[in-house]
């Protein structure tokens, strides 16, 4: 067990380095913050809520310069796409973060974030896995070889009607697009992250691949270069609220920096196809999860008020109140005990279990994606030193 | 030392908060560098091919082009 300077808690080591490391992995391989997954998983582990997303963040920023190194050296990243597309994530994260204020204001923050969150996962994975399959189909007719596809119809449009100067070309992709189209695919990006209170990662290089055209590979090491700069700027501003637990972030920062390498080394060894097709599959599951904690919504709201108020009359404030909330045992006593409520209790109990349902897939999803993209990294690696064995082989026997 | 250093921080944390947000953001950014710059020698130190791979989306933009 370590001591947390910060926070104050004590919690083992481990549960911070080994999601680190899967979040690393993933990270790298599907060029995306994770967030989503690393926010319930501490949860799970008992980091405590209130430290978990700044933590988090601030992670990010170290995790995504050791991928974006991997992938730059690969020749994955576009500078220039990645610099437009900051100017428009900024602005876009601003838009979002002034949007949730209002709706907290108004007090339906909470279900209108997750029904976004819903619709938009589900509608991407959806999307994503059409344009998967349909695909596998054409290149079972034809019997070409399923690796990676550029381009779309919406792509096409965009980089060859959509003329609006200033055009950005991007080399290594080889694409020509107005930089309106970049700066406005960011924003709504941005948008949807600053709604969401996420990175966005999982949104932007879909957004990359199938509005600009841009190819899944690039797509992924220049949303990584863009998360350095994003990361960097949270870490900051989380820091100076105070959010960060700088030695949870040094642990995860050691374990993802692992993981990122494995991830990274994974793309080399697998089409960027296949890199949607798993992208697809973890954007579903991320909604699956999405979607069971708002049917923990419809329980939460029929105890919450009642429950909320009396704890407010004993004198609690709003916090002590939400980490109260947390512990099942203080919870009964509160509720059954206290308020005499077994009912109210009843609808408490279904929500923390679907609560922990919801962060369980999450937390199994990222250490089994972990798992699969680590075979496949360590396969390719194997069959790569077995080729180069044989090809050194084949010459020895010329000579 | 490394705890004196996160101890360090926490005091940052509670007195100064702009000085450990640039602290943290510092931190971050230099191990993150550090470890990219050691790995990737541990990489060329083990013989292990980094950038030799196929990048097959050429291949499909030039039957685009």
């Amino acid at each position: 067990m370590v001591h947390m300077p910060v926070s104050g808690v004590e919690m083992a080591w481990w549960p911070l380095v080994l999601i680190g490391f899967c979040v690393g992995v993933i990270g790298g391989y599907f060029g995306i913050g994770g967030a989503f997954m690393v926010t319930p998983s501490l949860n799970i582990f008992g980091f405590p809520m209130a430290y978990a997303v700044g933590t988090d963040q601030a992670h990010l920023a170290g995790k995504s310069i050791v991928a974006t190194f991997r992938h730059w050296r690969f020749g994955h990243v576009s500078y220039v796409i990645a610099f437009t597309f900051i100017i428009g994530t900024f602005a876009g994260v601003e838009v979002g973060a002034q949007i949730i204020m209002w709706l907290t204001k108004k007090g339906i923050a909470g279900p209108v974030v997750r029904w976004i969150y819903i619709v938009l996962l589900f509608g991407l994975a959806a999307w994503m896995f059409y344009d998967y399959f349909s695909s596998l189909a054409r290149a079972k007719k034809t019997g070409k070889e399923l690796t990676d596809k550029v381009g779309t119809a919406l792509s096409d449009w965009v980089q060859n009607k959509l003329n609006v100067p200033p055009m950005v070309y991007c080399g290594i992709a080889k694409i020509r697009v107005s930089a309106w189209a970049v700066v406005f695919i960011a924003c709504l990006t941005g948008l949807v992250a600053g709604v969401l209170g996420v990175g966005g990662g999982f949104f932007r290089v879909p957004c990359m691949v199938y509005v600009l055209g841009m190819p899944t590979k690039i797509a992924v090491g220049t949303d990584l270069f863009e998360i350095v700069m994003s990361g960097a700027y949270g870490g900051l501003s989380y820091g100076m609220k105070g959010a960060v637990e700088i030695m949870g972030a040094t642990l995860m920062l050691c374990g993802a920096a692992i993981g990122a390498q494995i991830g990274t080394l994974t793309t080399k060894y697998v089409y960027g196809f296949f890199i949607r097709l798993m992208l697809a599959i973890t954007v579903f599951l991320s909604g699956t999860s999405v979607a069971i904690k708002q049917i923990g919504w419809f329980y939460e709201r029929t105890y919450s008020t009642t429950v909320s108020a009396f704890l407010k009359q004993a004198g609690m404030k709003s916090q002590e109140i939400t980490n109260l909330l947390q512990s099942k045992d203080k919870a009964y006593h509160y509720i059954v005990e206290v308020m005499n409520r077994p009912d109210l209790y009843a609808a408490y109990s279904t929500n923390y279990i679907l609560t922990q349902i919801s962060q369980f897939i999450m937390l199994g999803s990222a250490i089994g994606l972990a798992c699969f993209l680590m075979y496949l990294c360590f396969r390719g690696m194997a069959r790569e030193r077995q080729s180069r064995l044989m090809e050194a082989k084949a010459k020895e026997v010329k000579v | 030392m490394i705890m004196d250093f996160f101890n360090w921080s926490a005091y940052l944390a509670k007195n100064n908060p702009v000085a450990y947000g640039v602290t943290v953001m510092l931190t971050m950014a230099g191990l993150g560098v550090a470890i990219a710059l050691a790995v990737d020698g541990i990489f060329r130190l083990f013989g292990i091919h980094l950038g030799y791979y196929k990048k097959e989306f050429e291949d499909e933009l030039s039957r685009k082009s």
